[in-house]
């Protein structure tokens, strides 16, 4: 898996993700968002719009990600998950525990 | 089913556990016959406070967690242990158990009850997942859970298992232990739902991995008062149970093949 990472303004970091979000991939994704809080920011943007498919350990990461945010008083928002991302959300009801906005011109 | 020869096999268990208590003693066989056996155990997401409904608080508080994290964190070094006692290691996958989706299940009795439906697409695609994980090998054996005491996480593993059985994958269930133990007509009621769904049972005689199955069981400290409260000696009563599958041939651990969908 590629990922970005970019600083768009104070204390908000967008990571962009690119290809699968597996099993295989989780630990270096879990690790660019560790990196992320390490240098302060405690808003997080998931660009999704590149990733292909998620597993539910790709998804695990993100609560994971979520959870640190949260002891900050922070968030990670996702943006544009394809259908098969936004399909997963749903049925592990984490559609209800992420805010999800369409395009990163939103966050 | 030959369990002497080394073959890639995946024990699938809802939650922390389930493998160990039902079939440990067929994965430990496994391993010593130069097997590669792993454990997977689904429903091992982690928490934040939205997935807590007033039911699953309520299940916090009869089970006495105050600390979701520390519990999640116990629990995962005991499956690790229980893992290195069957001679196998484990992955934990991040779906939320059936208490945090939501309030699809708001009470016990929906809880082991009808699984509903939009949870057959989450099997759905639990079963691309489990062929998509990095320990998946071509040939590779799949174990699921029979489903006995019908907890909708456990059927839900189940159909994941007829998906994957359905692309010609080798798949079989277990007999869900405890409850096949203190509720044995549960098996019957089980069978009696799934029909056609899967074949006729078939024992696997584990001799002295019965021994590795206790051990293993025995790891899951903060779990054992809890799942065995119907009995002083758990040790007595896996024996009992493995000895009364295996008749004349010992003990041993049975199984039914997985059918495909029709």
């Amino acid at each position: 898996m590629k990922i970005g990472l970019e600083r768009i303004r104070e204390g908000v970091v967008v990571i962009g993700l690119n290809g699968r979000l597996d099993a295989a991939a989780a630990r270096e994704v879990q690790e660019c968002l560790e990196e992320a809080f390490a240098g302060g920011s405690t808003n997080l943007v998931v660009d999704l719009s590149k990733v292909s498919f998620i597993d539910s350990t790709g998804l695990g990461t993100l609560v994971s990600g979520l959870k640190v945010a949260r002891r900050a008083e922070g968030d990670v928002r996702l943006v544009a998950p394809n259908s098969q991302v936004r399909k997963l959300l749903q049925l592990t009801t984490l559609d209800r525990v992420f805010r999800v906005s369409d395009s990163l011109a939103e966050v | 089913m030959d369990v002497s020869t080394p073959m890639p096999a995946l024990f699938i268990q809802p939650h922390y556990d389930d493998v160990p208590l039902s079939c440990g003693g067929t994965v430990a066989l496994m391993a010593e016959h130069g097997g590669s056996p792993h454990m997977v155990t689904v429903f091992a997401g982690e928490l934040v406070d939205e997935m807590v409904g007033e039911f699953a608080a309520w299940k916090h508080s009869r089970w006495k967690v105050s600390d979701p994290d520390q519990v999640q964190a116990v629990r995962r070094a005991e499956d690790a242990a229980a893992a290195r006692a069957l001679g196998c290691d484990v992955r934990w996958l991040g779906l939320p158990d059936a208490i945090y989706r939501g309030d699809r299940y708001s009470s016990d009795s929906e809880l082991f009850g009808a699984l509903r439906g939009e949870e057959l697409e989450l099997a759905a695609h639990l079963a691309e997942e489990i062929r998509h994980l990095p320990e998946w090998r071509d040939g590779a054996r799949v174990f699921v859970p029979l489903g006995v005491g019908a907890h909708v996480d456990h059927q839900l593993v189940f159909e994941a298992g007829r998906h994957l059985a359905a692309l010609g994958i080798e798949v079989y269930a277990y007999e869900d232990c405890p409850y096949a133990v203190h509720t044995p007509e549960g098996v019957a009621a089980r069978l009696a739902v799934l029909g056609h769904a899967v074949g006729e049972p078939f024992p696997v005689p584990i001799g002295a991995m019965l021994e590795r199955r206790l051990e293993a069981i025995a790891c899951y400290e903060s779990q054992v008062p809890v799942i065995f409260r119907f009995t002083t000696d758990f040790r007595r009563a896996i024996a009992d149970f493995a000895d009364a599958r295996g008749g004349a041939d010992g003990p041993a651990e049975r199984f039914w093949p997985v059918r495909p969908r029709e």
